[in-house]
C-alpha cells in the first residue's frame, strides 16, 4: 500500500534488508577505514557528516565504532537503492553541513544530536532514520552481532535445553 | 483421441489442495493438481546464512506471488494479504502453529450473539483433527482446557528462560503459559529428519522438519500413480457449459502462456482464499454472469483474519546474562485465550505467540532512547532479556470486507487484479486495546527493564479467511457442510476461505482436518454417482 506508507517507514522498510548491503562490507574493518570510498546517494559534503554521525550513534567501545565497520558507506549502498530518495533526511544533512557540524566541538556536537534525538517533527524523523540505518547495519555485521552481542546461534543442535534454572521457574 | 478424464481435479498445492489430494489419491481417486508455482528445493535453501556472508538477505522471494506481476490493490484500512506460488503453498514456509477450534467456536452465533454458527460442530470435524494431527506430526502437551482442545501431541518443545519467567508470572494474571502446539518433528521416528532448532523456520526449514505439503504428502500421492502434477500451471477459469456443472479447467503455463484444458468429474478449489474467490469471480459465462456459485453475491465476502498487536519485553532477570544459544524453533510457548469478561466491549478473545521473532537481530536497538557508549551497552545488556508477545485476535466476519475484482487493472497473465476492500470493525478495535492491555500486564507481572510495543493493529498475520464461505443459511453461504457449492454440485472450495467465523486460533489445522473431511465426502458422493 504505498499511498499509505509514509517516506520514513518506506526507508525503515528498505533497511529490513540491510543485509544486503552489509554483504559489501567484506573488507577488513581496517581496509574499510582507509579505503577512500566515493559516495554515490550522498554528497561528499554530506557523507562527511553522516561519518561523524553513525559514529556518535555507536561509538568505539572494546568494540570498534560504525565507521570501523563501514555502516557509513552501508548506509550510501542502502540509500543508492531507493526508488524515492529520502529528501527530508537529505535536507536535514545539508543543513548539518551548513552549520559546519563536523568541525564544531565535540560537546557541542552531542547537545546538538541530543537535541534531534529528542525532538519531535522532522529533527526527529531524521534522527530515527539515521538511527534505523545505523543500528541495523551494524548489528548485521560480524563484529556486531557475534563480537559485541555475543550471538551463538544459527547453528543445528540436537537438543534443545531450554531453561533449567530452578529460580526462573 | 479424446482427452484424459480425471476423477478430481484440485486447483492449489498449499496446506488444503496438499491434503485434499493426498487423501483423494489414498482413496483411489486419480487426480489432477494445477499448482501455479514450482518446486523449491528446501536443501539448497541457505537459512542458515549469515546477514554478513551473502549477497540477498535469507528470504523466500520465488515462493510468494511477486508483487509487480501480481499486485494486489487495496482499498481501506492498512491491511494485507499473502498468496504463495510454489509447490507446498505457504506451507513451505510457515511457523506451524497448529490449534484446534473448540466447541464454542463453531457456535458464535449461540454463544456468544455474533455472527453465525458453522453448519458443523467440534464433535464431526474431532476425527478429522486426529487424521489431520497424524499427517502433520504435532508437538504439545494435553493441558485438558475447554477453550483450546487437546489433540494427538509428540514430546513438546522445551521452554527457555524467559517463557519459564512468564509462565511463572502469567498465573498471577489469570493466563496461563503452555508449550506450543506446532507441526514440527521435536524427536526422530517421525518419518522426517527432526528440528535442529536454528529458528529459520518462516524462511523455509532446510530439513523439513517442520509439516510441508510439498514434502510430505505429494511424494507419497505420487507413488501411488494416481497423481498428475502440474506445477507452473495456473487456473485461468473453470468452464461450465449449459448445466450447473463445471466441465473444465482453463489452465495455462505461466512461462509459455500455453493453454489446455483439463477435464474431471469434480473441482476443488484450494487457492488460498484471496485467490479462490478470485478464481470463482473470474470464471463468468452467460449462465453465470457474477461469477460461479455467485448468484446471492456472497462470492468474496466476509474477507476476514487476525488482528495482531505486539510487545517486546526484556525482562530483568535475564538482562546482563550470557546470551547463549537461544534460537531453537522460534516460539515455544503459548498462552491461550481467557475467558473475556462479562461486560467487556467486544466479543471474541486471543492468545499470545511467545518469542516468535528469534533472536539473531536486536530487536530494541532502533528503540532505545539515545545514542553514544550508554546506548550501546543498554543494547547489549538487554539483547539475552528479549521476549516478544504476539497477541492473534479474533476479527469479526462483515459482510462489506471483501474481495472483488478491479474494475480495469490486470496482472501479467491478463487476469483482473484482487481488489481488497477492508475496514476494522468496533469490535475489532476493542479487541485490540485489550490484546495490548493483556501484553502489558504480562509485562507488568514478570518485571522488565524495557519494553517496545510496535505499530499496529496488523491484519491478517498471513491468515486469511472467509471469502467462499460455509453455512447454514443459503442467502449468506455459499457452501454446505461439505465444502460443496449449493449451486453446483461438482464443485468444492476447501481451504480457509470456507470458513464461516474464525476465533483467535491459527488456521491451517482446522484446514488440512476439512480438507481431508471433504475428500471423504467427495469419495463417498462419487460412488453413490451424486457427482
Ligand atoms: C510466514 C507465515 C507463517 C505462518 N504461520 C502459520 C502458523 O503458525 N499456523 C497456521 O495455522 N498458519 C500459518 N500460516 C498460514 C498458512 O501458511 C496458511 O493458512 C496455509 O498455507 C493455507 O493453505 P492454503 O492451501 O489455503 O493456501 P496456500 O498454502 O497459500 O496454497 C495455495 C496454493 O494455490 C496455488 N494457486 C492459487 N491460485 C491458483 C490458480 N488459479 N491455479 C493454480 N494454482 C493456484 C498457489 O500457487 C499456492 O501454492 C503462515 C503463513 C505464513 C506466510
Ligand atoms: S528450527 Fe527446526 S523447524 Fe525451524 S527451520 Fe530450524 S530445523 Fe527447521
Amino acid at each position: 500500500m504505498p499511498d499509505q506508507t509514509t517516506r520514513r517507514q518506506a526507508l525503515v522498510q528498505i533497511t529490513a534488508g540491510a543485509a544486503a548491503s552489509a554483504a559489501l562490507a567484506s573488507l577488513s574493518p581496517a581496509a574499510l577505514a582507509q579505503a577512500t570510498y566515493q559516495p554515490r546517494a550522498l554528497t561528499r559534503e554530506q557523507f562527511k557528516i553522516l561519518r561523524v554521525l553513525v559514529d556518535m550513534i555507536i561509538p568505539a567501545t572494546e568494540t570498534p565504532g560504525a565507521t570501523a565497520l563501514g555502516v557509513d558507506r552501508m548506509i550510501d549502498k542502502t540509500l543508492t537503492g531507493q526508488d524515492d530518495p529520502p529528501e527530508a533526511f537529505l535536507d536535514e544533512l545539508n543543513n548539518l553541513v551548513a552549520s559546519g557540524f563536523a568541525d564544531i566541538e565535540e560537546s557541542d556536537r552531542v547537545k546538538l544530536l541530543e537535541e534531534y534525538s529528542q525532538a519531535a517533527g522532522e529533527k526527529g524523523d531524521f534522527f530515527q532514520i539515521l538511527k534505523d540505518l545505523t543500528v541495523d547495519h551494524y548489528y548485521s555485521t560480524e563484529v556486531g552481532l557475534i563480537d559485541e552481542l555475543g550471538y551463538e546461534g544459527n547453528t543445528a543442535l540436537n537438543e534443545f535445553p531450554g531453561c533449567t534454572h530452578e529460580e526462573h521457574r | 483421441m479424446p482427452a484424459e478424464k480425471f476423477d478430481v481435479c484440485v486447483i492449489g498445492s498449499g496446506a488444503a489442495g496438499g491434503a485434499l489430494a493426498g487423501e483423494l489419491t489414498r482413496r483411489g481417486a486419480r487426480v489432477a493438481l494445477i499448482e501455479a508455482g514450482k518446486y523449491r528445493d528446501p536443501s539448497k535453501l541457505r537459512t542458515h546464512g549469515w546477514p554478513y556472508d551473502q549477497t540477498q538477505p535469507v528470504a523466500v522471494p520465488d515462493v510468494t506471488a511477486d508483487p509487480k506481476r501480481e499486485p494486489v490493490t487495496y482499498e481501506g484500512d492498512a491491511i494485507s494479504v499473502s498468496r504463495g506460488r510454489v509447490i507446498g503453498g505457504r506451507t513451505t514456509h510457515w511457523n506451524a502453529v497448529a490449534l484446534r477450534f473448540s466447541e464454542d467456536d463453531f457456535r458464535e452465533w449461540s454463544v456468544n450473539g455474533v455472527e453465525e454458527d458453522w453448519p458443523i460442530s467440534y464433535d464431526e470435524i474431532a476425527p478429522y483433527y486426529d487424521k489431520a494431527e497424524e499427517l502433520m506430526v504435532v508437538c504439545g502437551t494435553r493441558e485438558n482446557l475447554k477453550v483450546l482442545p487437546d489433540g494427538r501431541f509428540i514430546k513438546p518443545l522445551s521452554l527457555r528462560c524467559s517463557e519459564s519467567i512468564l509462565a511463572r508470572a502469567s498465573k498471577k494474571i489469570g493466563m496461563r503459559v503452555i508449550p506450543v502446539r506446532k507441526a514440527l518433528a521435536t524427536e526422530a521416528g517421525h518419518g522426517r529428519a527432526p528440528c535442529h532448532y536454528c529458528g529459520h523456520c518462516m524462511q523455509g526449514c532446510g530439513v523439513s522438519a517442520i509439516f510441508n505439503t510439498a514434502e510430505h504428502v505429494i511424494p507419497r500421492a505420487r507413488r501411488t500413480g494416481r497423481l498428475t502434477l502440474r506445477s507452473g500451471w495456473m487456473v485461468r477459469e473453470l468452464r461450465t457449459g449449459d448445466e450447473a456443472r463445471v466441465q473444465s479447467a482453463l489452465i495455462f503455463e505461466r512461462d509459455s502462456r500455453r493453454e489446455e484444458e483439463i477435464h474431471a468429474d469434480v473441482f476443488a478449489v484450494c487457492g488460498g482464499n484471496i485467490e479462490s474467490a478470485r478464481l470463482l469471480l473470474n470464471s463468468r459465462s452467460a449462465r453465470f454472469p457474477n461469477g460461479l456459485a455467485n448468484n446471492n453475491d456472497i462470492v468474496g465476502r466476509y474477507l476476514h483474519g487476525h488482528i495482531t498487536g505486539e510487545v517486546q519485553g526484556y525482562l530483568k532477570d535475564l538482562v546482563g546474562t550470557k546470551p547463549g544459544n537461544q534460537d531453537g524453533a522460534l516460539d515455544h510457548a503459548y498462552i491461550p485465550r481467557t475467558e473475556t469478561a462479562k461486560g467487556a466491549d467486544y466479543a471474541g478473545g486471543f492468545g499470545i505467540q511467545l518469542n516468535v521473532r528469534g533472536y539473531m537481530r536486536p530487536h530494541h536497538a532502533r528503540f532505545v532512547p539515545g545514542f553514544g557508549r550508554d546506548f550501546k551497552r543498554r543494547v547489549r545488556d538487554l539483547q539475552p532479556a528479549h521476549t516478544s508477545a504476539l497477541a492473534f485476535g479474533k476479527v469479526v466476519a462483515h459482510a462489506e470486507n471483501r474481495v472483488t475484482l478491479h474494475p480495469t487493472l490486470v496482472d501479467d497473465y491478463g487476469l483482473p487484479l484482487p481488489r481488497v476492500t477492508f475496514h476494522w470493525q468496533p469490535n475489532d478495535i476493542a479487541m485490540y486495546k485489550a490484546m495490548l492491555d493483556g501484553c502489558h500486564k504480562l509485562y507488568d507481572a514478570a518485571s522488565v527493564a524495557f519494553r517496545a510495543q510496535l505499530k499496529g493493529p496488523g491484519g491478517f498475520a498471513s491468515h486469511e479467511v472467509g471469502c467462499v464461505r460455509m453455512g447454514r443459511d443459503p442467502k449468506t453461504s455459499i457452501l454446505n457442510e461439505f465444502n460443496q457449492t449449493r449451486e453446483i454440485k461438482n464443485l468444492f472450495v476447501v481451504d480457509g476461505s470456507s470458513f464461516t467465523t474464525f476465533p483467535e486460533k491459527n488456521p491451517t489445522l482446522t484446514i488440512v482436518a476439512l480438507a481431508i473431511r471433504a475428500a471423504e465426502n467427495i469419495m463417498r458422493m462419487k460412488d453413490r454417482g451424486d457427482l
